[in-house]
């Protein structure tokens, strides 16, 4: 399997924190405080429609809600696949900073 | 639709729309929504608009970037599957791509060609205000063209009429091809040279190197070079300054000229200026032609003011005309002809300057083959499309079952076309770049694959893909994307079988237009041989010319001719002014019973009739026994005879009137010979003997030998003996006489070439079809054979159907090529006449190429035993 890109691991981390209550708006306020960066609404589906294709993510829709203009929330949840291509994320970092303690790559 | 946007101004909503992907646009327009209903709500509209703006501008990029992603992966797969299938299908793939490649290479090949022939005299910056004088004579009812005019003509007409603003007079006489040009020691004999007003440099466009524009011609003795020449003359020191002798005449050079392009209607090496020719050096090239308005020997161009109209010019002419010309008025006339219709438009005038000019029917004749081979490759792709139709309904039924739309099997279809398109542009550019040397050196052309060019080969490419990935490639995709599930998978209709009369229409079609090729080509062909061939009066065979360039030939003559007389293979040497198959002269001549009228004339001596083996008629040939035949003897061929009305032309009077008045009677008249090409009937001609101690061009030599390589370097040791540093120049009477039909015989390679290219494409498509139509026949096949069909039946069988096609192309081919090249035809005087044997040759021809492509599929399933055909599918 090949491995998540970096926005797509941040997009990613963000459904699988808000458990269950992750749609654009939720998903966007919480890559933006994680990153600390302000993403637009169009920065954040680039990833997340390519997590969607990939099978990482499934969609599940609301009511259709007034201030949606009548559409209904689209909510994103993490698809066992999706779990699986994180950790495997989670694990190729780990072992790329074993060895490197965090004072001694600060002190450099 | 409303209601959902509500929330969101209609044209924020509208243009997310265009730029979001249609898989996110739900979701992502909510998002949109709820937030700027959210900060209207807490902090009014205009902190939300201008938020929603802001996001907009923003999330566009990321948007785009999205959506190409996406069709990017898209077509990943659809070229995936593309490829498959091009895989799976090894004929198909085969035929189509071959076919589409050739017919790509040869619509680029040709369409450089026309670019190139459109472009000529283009890259002048004032070419649309450029106007050549062309004089046109009217005799018996009949226009007579001519480019060639007197030398006060131009500068008149710029006094008399304000909107001329610029005229240039060049000077580039038929009657001397080459001049002679020297350095010091070194001498050579150099064609390109121009004499031409310091005016040439403001009107056209060549670019100097060095020196001022303006003042580069200015001075009387002057003259520009090409870099070329520099570089020869010079090597790499600075020519301007340096003096050339031409034609012994010392001429100082003051600018350096770019090499003129190729797509020039003239193009010079040497440009002197035109001041150079009242010099008394040129004295016996001009004479007193220089302020002669019966003269007619320079080419004159006009620029006209912006704006300016050459009809309404054209019009004041007349007075102009009558007060100059001593000629009636109603029989002459002027025409501006537009400077870029030279090269293409010039077809019936004479006495051009240059020989460089086409023919605008080359460029439709060769737009036709173009368009012909499209068509053939796109019937190809069309009819195997369609005849693979009933092997892939199953395939279109089961998609449409599992939920495909059409515009996804259209996309699909249209997918493996673009596919197509795509490895055949890449073959023919390949073909494009190899073929381009052997064009070249078939047509005579000078095209290359370089920067300047690469993007416009490419963009024909494309354009000419995407014509025919439109045409080839729609129809199937829209017709394979109608079949209905129920039916094609319930084996109800074969969706094939229902095209089966479009497809033989497309193949009759294809056919008839091969033939019709095949035709041309052939006829084309007997023409050419016939030009070649046929008897013209003289004899062409084992004569060679050497061009006289200099007075000291002239006056060694003599000494040469005995010289050359003593080698036992030399038959007969004689001389003259010029030769049949080059410029001839008119000259004015009063004829008994007629009025005074140009005439063409040709000086010669004793011996000419003799050598070039031209037969006397009547009368008697030239003799040294009647010492007055040098001033007052004259032959005349049948045509001049018939002309002037004479029924016994012996003893019939002539009067010359030129730079001497010379009258005379006819001693005998010659038989009709061809001096011109075919495309030309033979004119009266008028033959008289050069003067004692005057000028002539050419020595002929009739000779009858085995070793040619000796006999040359015989004549050659003669000429050093007498005409010492003269470069010795040669030419043989028959190749000579053969170049005039350079441009036939180019067109009737290439076009041989095309037309070879157009008939493998049919066959390969004619190969395929019956392929698939075999196969879809096996078991019916079986069948018969099991019920005792013969191996011999089934051929014919198989091979009925498309012989029957090849009959009825034939029927359409034959008019359409019958009219085709009887307007061809009508280019030459002395032409064939188009006999049953070419269209029948033509018509075998395609029906031996159709059986053997053909023949092949019904073979092979002829001898398939029955067992295996029945238990194919």
């Amino acid at each position: 399997m090949r491995l998540l890109s970096r926005s797509e691991e941040i997009v990613l981390l963000s459904i699988w924190k808000l458990q269950g209550n992750a749609y654009g708006v939720t998903i966007r306020k919480q890559v933006s405080k994680i990153t600390g960066k302000n993403w637009s609404i169009g920065a954040i589906y680039a990833p997340l429609h390519r997590v969607e294709k990939k099978g990482l993510v499934r969609t599940v829709k609301s009511d259709p809600l007034p201030e949606r203009g009548g559409r209904s929330k689209v909510y994103y949840e993490i698809t066992p696949k999706g779990k699986k291509a994180l950790l495997e994320t989670k694990k190729v970092h780990d072992s790329m900073w074993v060895g490197i303690s965090s004072l001694e790559f600060e002190r450099e | 639709m409303d209601s959902k946007h509500k929330s969101l101004p209609k044209f924020s909503a509208w243009l997310l729309e265009r730029f979001i992907n249609r898989e996110v646009r739900y979701s992502a327009l909510g998002d949109f929504a709820e937030i700027y209903t959210e900060i209207r709500d807490k902090r009014g509209l205009w902190p939300a608009r201008i938020w929603l703006g802001k996001q907009i501008l923003k999330s566009v990029p990321s948007f785009l970037a999205d959506s190409f992603y996406w069709s990017v992966t898209m077509m990943q797969n659809y070229l995936k599957t593309a490829l498959r299938i091009l895989r799976r299908q090894k004929i198909y793939s085969f035929i189509n791509i071959t076919g589409l490649s050739l017919s790509l290479a040869c619509c680029v090949l040709i369409a450089l060609y026309i670019h190139f022939e459109l472009s000529y005299d283009g890259f002048h910056d004032k070419a649309d205000n450029i106007y050549r004088i062309i004089e046109i004579e009217t005799e018996s009812g009949k226009n007579r063209y001519s480019a060639a005019t007197p030398a006060p003509l131009a500068p008149t007409l710029s006094q008399e009429f304000p909107e001329i603003v610029r005229v240039v007079r060049i000077f580039h006489p038929s009657w001397i091809e080459k001049w002679r040009i020297s350095h010091d020691e070194r001498s050579f004999f150099e064609e390109g040279v121009f004499f031409a007003d310091p005016s040439i440099l403001e009107v056209f466009s060549f670019p100097l190197i060095q020196s001022q524009q303006e003042d580069a011609l200015q001075e009387p003795q002057s003259m520009i070079i090409t870099k070329e020449m520099a570089q020869k003359y010079f090597g790499n020191s600075n020519p301007v300054g340096r003096v050339l002798s031409v034609h012994g005449d010392q001429i100082k050079i003051t600018g350096i000229a770019q090499d003129v392009p190729h797509n020039s209607h003239f193009r010079f090496k040497f440009l002197v200026s035109f001041a150079a020719l009242e010099s008394p050096g040129f004295r016996n090239v001009v004479y007193d032609m220089l302020n002669n308005w019966r003269s007619h020997n320079f080419y004159s161009y006009l620029m006209l003011r912006e704006g300016a109209s050459s009809a309404e010019l054209q019009e004041k002419l007349v007075p102009f005309l009558e007060r100059h010309f001593n000629q009636k008025i109603s029989d002459f006339d002027l025409y501006l002809q537009p400077l870029k219709d030279v090269h293409l438009h010039s077809k019936n005038i004479s006495y051009e300057m240059t020989d460089t000019n086409s023919d605008i029917a080359y460029v439709y004749i060769f737009s036709a083959i173009a368009l012909f081979v499209l068509i053939i490759a796109c019937i190809n792709y069309m009819n195997l499309a369609t005849a693979r139709a009933a092997k892939r309904a199953k395939e279109v039924g089961t998609r449409k079952i599992v939920g495909a739309s059409r515009a996804q099997l259209i996309q699909q279809f249209l997918g493996e076309s673009v596919v197509l398109l795509f490895m055949a542009i890449m073959i023919a550019f390949i073909l494009v770049s190899l073929a381009l040397p052997v064009l070249n050196s078939l047509a005579g052309s000078q095209f290359t694959v370089d920067s300047k060019n690469l993007l416009f080969i490419l963009g024909l490419l494309l354009g000419a893909s995407l014509i025919l990935g439109s045409a080839a490639g729609i129809y199937p995709a829209l017709f394979l994307s109608t079949f209905q599930p129920v039916n094609t998978l319930s084996g109800k209709i074969h969706p094939g079988v229902k095209k089966v009369h479009f497809r033989k229409t497309l193949v009759v079609i294809q056919f008839a237009i091969s033939i019709s090729l095949i035709i041309a080509t052939l006829a084309g062909r007997s023409q050419l041989k016939y030009c070649l061939s046929r008897n013209l009066g003289f004899d062409k065979e084992n004569v060679i010319s050497i061009p006289v360039r200099d007075v000291s030939t002239i006056l060694e003559f003599e000494s040469i001719k005995a010289s050359l007389l003593q080698n036992p293979e030399i038959l007969k040497v004689a001389c003259s002014d010029s030769l049949p198959g080059k410029a001839i002269g008119t000259r004015g001549f009063l004829s008994e019973g007629n009025t005074w009228a140009p005439r063409y004339s040709l000086f010669v001596d004793h011996d000419f009739i003799p050598t070039m083996g031209m037969d006397i008629k009547e009368g008697r040939n030239f003799s040294r026994e009647f010492s007055t035949d040098v001033e007052d003897a004259y032959i005349i061929n049948e045509a001049a005879a018939e002309e002037f009305g004479w029924d016994s032309a012996l003893g019939k009077r002539l009067f010359w009137r030129g730079d001497r008045n010379k009258k005379g009677e006819v001693i005998g008249v010659v038989k009709n010979f061809h001096f011109k090409s075919f495309h030309q009937k033979i004119e009266p001609i008028i033959l008289h003997m050069l003067p004692e101690r005057s000028g002539f061009s050419y020595i002929s030599v009739r000779i009858r030998t085995q070793n040619m390589l000796n006999l040359l370097t015989g004549i050659k040791k003669s000429w050093e003996k007498f005409s010492p540093g003269v470069p010795f120049e040669f030419f043989f009477m028959d190749a000579h006489m053969n170049r005039l039909y350079d441009t036939e015989m180019r067109l009737g390679r290439v076009s041989g070439i095309f037309t070879f290219l157009s008939v493998i494409i049919a066959c390969l498509g004619v190969f395929g079809l019956a392929t698939f139509l075999t196969q879809q026949r096996t078991k019916e096949i079986g069948i018969r054979k099991v019920l005792g069909a013969t191996a011999s039946s089934i051929v014919v069988l198989l091979s009925k159907e498309f012989i029957m096609l090849v009959v009825i192309s034939n029927i359409i081919a034959w008019p359409v090529a019958y009219f085709a090249v009887q307007k061809w035809l009508q280019n030459f005087a002395y032409r064939i006449d188009l006999t049953i044997g070419t269209f029948l040759l033509a018509s075998f021809l395609a029906l031996l190429i159709t059986l053997f492509s053909v023949g092949y599929q019904s073979v092979r399933a002829s001898i398939i035993s029955p067992a295996s055909a029945l238990r194919y599918e």
